[in-house]
C-alpha cells in the first residue's frame, strides 16, 4: 500500500544553504514532483530522500552539528537516500583526513585541493577556500561536459568537487570544457584538476544510498541534466511517507485580503532588493551579493503571482507580517554582514513557506489508495 | 489588453481605498488612450484627476515617453503632459490609468508598484520637490522610482503651480499640480517591473523601426535651440526611447544641476534673465514646483492667482493620445506607420480616420 | 584569416561503427563563426533606455518590459551621471562618462555604476542584428 505514496523529498534550506535549492525545486516541480518538504535542521527526517544542495559546507556543519550529522547517518542506514550537490557533496565526503566530523560516509580525495593551488585569473572571491594546510580551489565555473551513461551531457559547476578514487561507484565524469566554461585558473591547470575526474558517484550504505553530485544537474537551463536527475529520482524506492499540507485553506475575501498583503510586501521587498547598491557580505566562508537576495524575492513574487490567480489557496496567517519585516530589513540594509545574514535566513524561510503553500494549493497531499 | 497593463486604479482619497478596474478592449477601441481615454474617465469620475498613458507609451515606438494628467480647472477640461521616464514607469507599474477622486483628509502620496496602489500618509508636506523625490527613493529603496511631485506651488494651489517629475519640470501648462494640492496628494511614486503584451510583435517592430529610421535621418541637433545654452551644457539627455535628446543638463553647483525644458528656460529669458541665471532660477522653480511662464521670482510664483487654461495646440491631441512626445512633430512622424504600430500592437482594427475622429473629440 | 574573436565549431560529429566494432569518426560539418560583440560608446549615450526594452523584447519576444535585458541603464539623476552596464559571460561591461571598463563578475567598481544586481540577468548572447543596436537612437551601442 505504501508504494502508492509518491516519493517524498526533504530539502535542506537552513543555514549554509545558498539559493541553488530553488533550482532543484523548480526543476522537480516542472517535472510534476511537488512532494518536497523544506527542512532547516536534520533532527527528524521523515522522507525518502534528503537533499543537501549548494552553499557553504562549513556553515552547514556548524548548523547541523554532530547530532544532526548522526541523524543523517541513521536516516541513510535505515534506507533513506542522501543526495548531495556541490556543498552537500563536500559535506558527505571523507577527504584528506577530514578534521570535521562531517558525514564522512564516502572515502575519497578531491582533485581540487592543493597546498599551492594554481594562480587565480578571475573571480578571486569564488576561487579559494582555506582548508587544513591547503586550499580547496575552484578551477572553473559554468557549463562543463560530462560523460554519463555512455554519452555526454552538460551541467554547470559552481564550486563542486572533482572526485578521485572514492570507494563508490562512478556514474559521471568531467570530460570536456565548453565555450561557456569560465576559467578561474589557467586552462591547463583546470584540465589537470578536473577532466577525467568523477562528477557523480553513488554508494550504498547499509540499507540506504548516497548520490553525490559535483555539478548542478538541477539547474533549470540544462534540460538534459534535469532529465537524468529525474530519471535517477524515479529509481529511488518509496517508503510510504505522507506529505502533510501546509497552512489552512482560504478563499473569497479572506484569500483576497491575505494575498494582497503578501504581494504588497513581497513586491516592495523585490524592488528594494533590485535597488540594492554594490555591497558584498561575507557570511560564513561564502560571499553573498545583492542578487542572491533579489533571487529569493523574485522567486517569492512568482509564487505569490501564481497564488493570486487561484480561487482557493493554502495560507499561513503570519506571512504578510514576515514579508513586511523582511522588506523593511532590505530597505535598511547596509554593509553589515550580520544584518544580511538575518535577512538571508528570513527570506529563505519565507521562500520555502511560499513553495510549500504553492505545492499544497497545486496538489492536495496524496493519500494511500484503497487496495 | 495588448499595449496596456491590465488595470485602472480608482483611488478614493476620501475613503482611503483603491478599486482596481480591468481595462476593457472596448474602452481602448473607443478612446485609444492618453488624453482621449483620460477624458472618458473624467466623464465617468467627475472632479477627479486622471493620470493616463498613451497607447504607445513605454513601447519601442520612438518618443513613447509621454503620460498625460487630466483634470477640470475652472470648469474647463485641461491636459498636461509628463515625460522623462514617468509615462513608461506608470504603465509598467501595472496601472495604465489612475483616477484620483475625492480629497485625502491629510497629506498622502500614492505608491504604484506591481499592480498594487498604496495610499500612504506622509509628513512630506512642506518639503520641496527635490527633497520629496530623494526621500521617496531612499524610503522605498530604489532610485529608478519615478515621481510626480508637487512643491510649494501646488501645496498653496498657486495658479503658477507646476507638476515636477523627479527633479525636473513637466509640461504642466495648466497648473494641474494645484489640483493635486487641493486633493492633499503630495506625490505619486511609480516603479514599473511589469510587462506589456504585443499582439503582433514583428509588425510592430517593423513600423517602429521605420519611424525611427525616418527620424534619425532628420534629427541633426541636440538640446534646446537657445542662444548661449550649449556653452553651459554639461551633457544632453533624452526622455525614454527618444531619438531627440532635447534636454540640456546645466550644472548649477557641485554634483547638481538642472535638466532644461526649452519653453521654461525661454520664459525666464523673456523675463530678462541671461541664460546662466535663467538656468539657475529654473532649478529653484522646479524645487518649488512653479512655472516660470508667469514670472521670474520663484517664491512669488508660489502664490499666484488662477491662470487661464492652455488648450492643446495643433497636433498635440494626437500625440497626447498616442503617448508620443509632440516635440518630435518638428521632424515629421510617419503617421501611417504610427497607425500600423497601434494596429499591430493592440490587435484592434484602427484606421487613421478612426484615430483622427477620436482625437477630434478633445 | 580569422580574428581573435572567432572560433571554430564542429557542427556535427557522427560515429559510424566499423566492422570490427571500433568507432570511426567523421566530421560532418566544419564552420567558422565570427562572434558579434556589443561595444559601448558612453560619450554619445543620452540615457534614453531604449536598449533595455529592445533587449528585453529580444529575450521575451512578445512583451515590452525593462526587466529581461542584459543591459541596464544606470543613472544618478541629480548630478546627471549616467551610463549603461552590459552583462557578458562572466563580466560586466561598464560604459560610463569616464570611459569603458570591464568588471569581472563579483568585483566591485570603485566609482559606482556596478550596483544593481545585473548578475540575475542572462548574459548578452552576442546576437547579430541586435535589437539593442537597432533601437539605439544615437549609435552608442555598436556591433563589432
Amino acid at each position: 500500500m505504501t508504494a502508492e505514496l509518491p516519493l517524498k523529498i526533504a530539502l535542506y534550506t537552513g543555514k549554509g544553504a545558498s539559493h541553488s535549492w530553488i533550482w532543484f525545486v523548480d526543476t522537480l516541480s516542472s517535472h510534476g514532483i511537488n512532494t518536497i518538504e523544506f527542512i532547516t535542521d536534520t533532527g527528524d527526517i521523515a522522507a525518502d530522500v534528503l537533499v543537501v544542495s549548494g552553499g557553504d559546507p562549513f556553515a552547514l556543519f556548524s548548523h547541523i552539528g554532530k547530532h544532526g550529522v548522526s541523524r543523517i547517518r541513521s536516516f541513510i542506514e535505515k534506507g533513506g537516500t542522501y543526495i548531495g550537490i556541490c556543498a552537500g557533496t563536500y559535506f558527505a565526503l571523507r577527504f584528506h583526513e577530514n578534521p570535521y566530523p562531517w558525514l564522512n560516509l564516502v572515502d575519497g580525495e578531491i582533485s581540487n585541493f592543493a597546498i599551492e593551488p594554481p594562480p587565480n585569473i578571475r573571480m578571486p572571491h569564488k576561487y579559494l577556500v582555506k582548508y587544513r594546510d591547503g586550499f580547496v580551489f575552484h578551477p572553473v565555473r559554468e557549463a562543463v561536459t560530462l560523460e554519463y551513461n555512455g554519452y555526454t551531457i552538460q551541467a554547470p559547476l559552481y564550486g563542486g568537487p572533482g572526485i578521485l578514487s572514492a570507494n563508490a561507484e562512478p556514474l559521471a565524469s568531467y570530460s570536456q570544457f565548453t565555450p561557456k566554461t569560465m576559467f578561474l585558473c589557467g586552462k591547463e591547470e583546470a584540465r589537470q584538476a578536473l577532466l577525467g575526474k568523477r562528477a557523480l558517484i553513488t554508494k550504498k550504505v547499509s540499507r540506504g544510498c548516497l548520490y553525490l553530485f559535483g555539478p548542478h544537474f538541477e539547474h533549470p537551463h540544462f534540460p538534459d541534466a534535469n532529465r537524468e536527475l529525474i530519471a535517477l529520482l524515479s529509481k529511488i524506492p518509496h517508503r510510504g511517507y505522507h506529505v502533510e499540507p501546509t497552512g489552512s485553506q482560504i478563499k473569497g475575501n479572506e484569500k483576497r485580503t491575505w494575498i494582497k498583503e503578501v504581494k504588497r510586501w513581497v513586491s516592495n521587498g523585490r524592488l528594494a532588493a533590485f535597488g540594492l547598491q554594490n555591497y558584498q557580505w561575507k557570511i560564513g566562508e561564502k560571499m553573498y551579493d545583492p542578487e542572491r537576495l533579489a533571487y529569493f524575492f523574485q522567486a517569492c513574487f512568482k509564487l505569490v503571482s501564481f497564488l493570486e490567480l487561484q480561487q482557493s489557496i493554502r495560507a499561513i496567517p503570519d506571512i504578510p507580517e514576515r514579508a513586511r519585516t523582511l522588506t523593511l530589513q532590505v530597505r535598511n540594509l547596509g554593509p553589515d554582514a550580520a544584518q544580511a545574514e538575518i535577512l538571508l535566513e528570513g527570506i529563505k524561510t519565507l521562500t520555502s513557506d511560499l513553495y510549500s503553500l504553492y505545492f499544497s494549493t497545486l496538489q492536495p497531499p496524496q493519500l494511500p489508495r484503497t487496495p | 489588453m495588448e499595449l496596456y497593463t491590465d488595470l485602472i486604479a480608482v483611488v478614493d482619497l476620501d475613503a482611503g481605498e483603491v478599486e482596481e478596474v480591468d481595462i476593457e478592449e472596448d474602452f481602448i477601441e473607443k478612446n485609444i488612450g492618453g488624453a482621449c481615454a483620460n477624458n472618458a474617465l473624467l466623464s465617468q469620475y467627475p472632479d477627479s484627476v486622471i493620470l493616463g498613458t498613451g497607447v504607445l507609451t513605454g513601447t519601442l515606438f520612438p518618443g513613447s515617453a509621454l503620460g498625460v494628467v487630466t483634470a477640470k480647472k475652472n470648469g474647463t477640461v485641461c491636459h498636461s503632459a509628463f515625460n522623462w521616464f514617468s509615462g513608461p514607469e506608470l504603465k509598467l507599474s501595472g496601472f495604465s490609468f489612475v483616477v484620483l477622486k475625492g480629497k485625502a483628509e491629510n497629506p498622502v502620496y500614492l505608491w504604484l508598484h506591481d499592480e498594487i496602489a498604496d495610499i500612504e500618509s506622509t509628513d512630506l508636506w512642506g518639503k520641496n520637490t527635490w527633497e520629496t523625490t530623494a526621500y521617496l527613493r531612499e524610503e522605498l529603496g530604489e532610485n529608478r522610482i519615478q515621481t510626480l511631485v508637487i512643491g510649494e506651488g501646488g501645496e498653496k494651489k498657486s495658479g503658477a503651480a507646476l507638476l515636477v517629475n523627479n527633479y525636473w519640470g513637466t509640461d504642466d501648462r495648466n497648473g494641474l499640480a494645484a489640483v493635486l494640492g487641493e486633493k492633499n496628494v503630495k506625490a505619486v511614486a511609480m516603479r514599473g517591473m511589469g510587462e506589456v503584451e504585443i499582439s503582433e510583435p514583428e509588425e510592430f517592430i517593423s513600423a517602429a523601426e521605420e519611424v525611427l529610421t525616418g527620424l534619425k535621418s532628420k534629427i541633426q541637433k541636440k538640446g534646446a535651440p537657445v542662444e548661449g545654452l550649449e556653452a553651459i551644457t554639461q551633457r544632453f539627455d533624452a526622455c525614454f526611447n527618444c531619438p531627440y535628446a532635447c534636454r540640456n543638463f546645466v550644472e548649477t553647483g557641485e554634483n547638481e544641476g538642472v535638466v532644461i525644458f526649452e519653453r521654461h528656460l525661454k520664459d525666464l529669458m523673456a523675463h530678462g534673465l541671461d541664460v546662466k541665471k535663467a538656468a539657475e532660477t529654473l532649478q529653484t522653480c522646479y524645487q518649488l514646483g512653479v512655472n516660470p511662464k508667469y514670472g521670474k521670482d520663484p517664491n512669488a510664483l508660489t502664490t499666484m492667482g488662477s491662470q487661464p487654461a492652455q488648450p492643446l495646440e495643433d497636433k498635440e491631441g494626437w500625440y497626447y493620445t498616442l503617448g508620443v512626445c509632440p516635440i518630435l512633430d518638428q521632424f515629421g512622424i510617419d503617421e501611417e506607420a504610427a497607425v500600423r504600430a497601434i494596429t499591430a500592437g493592440t490587435g484592434l482594427e484602427i484606421s487613421a480616420d478612426t484615430l483622427d475622429d477620436i482625437v477630434s473629440r478633445l | 584569416m580569422v580574428d581573435s574573436r572567432s572560433f571554430l565549431t564542429l557542427s556535427a560529429i557522427t560515429t559510424y561503427p566499423k566492422e570490427d566494432g571500433k568507432p570511426l569518426y567523421y566530421v560532418i560539418g566544419l564552420s567558422c563563426q565570427v562572434i558579434t560583440m556589443i561595444e559601448i560608446d558612453p560619450q554619445i549615450c543620452t540615457a534614453c533606455g531604449a536598449c533595455e526594452v529592445a533587449c528585453s523584447l529580444y529575450r521575451e519576444e512578445e512583451v515590452f518590459t525593462t526587466m529581461r535585458s542584459s543591459i541596464i541603464l544606470h543613472r544618478e539623476e541629480r548630478k546627471n551621471y549616467y551610463g549603461v552596464m552590459l552583462k557578458r559571460e562572466g563580466e560586466v561591461l561598464l560604459g560610463r562618462p569616464e570611459g569603458v571598463e570591464v568588471m569581472k563578475e563579483g568585483e566591485s567598481s570603485d566609482t559606482g555604476g556596478g550596483g544593481k544586481p545585473i548578475l540575475l540577468r542572462e548574459p548578452c548572447d552576442n546576437c547579430t542584428d541586435a535589437m539593442c543596436v537597432r533601437f539605439c537612437p544615437t549609435g552608442c551601442l555598436k556591433e563589432v
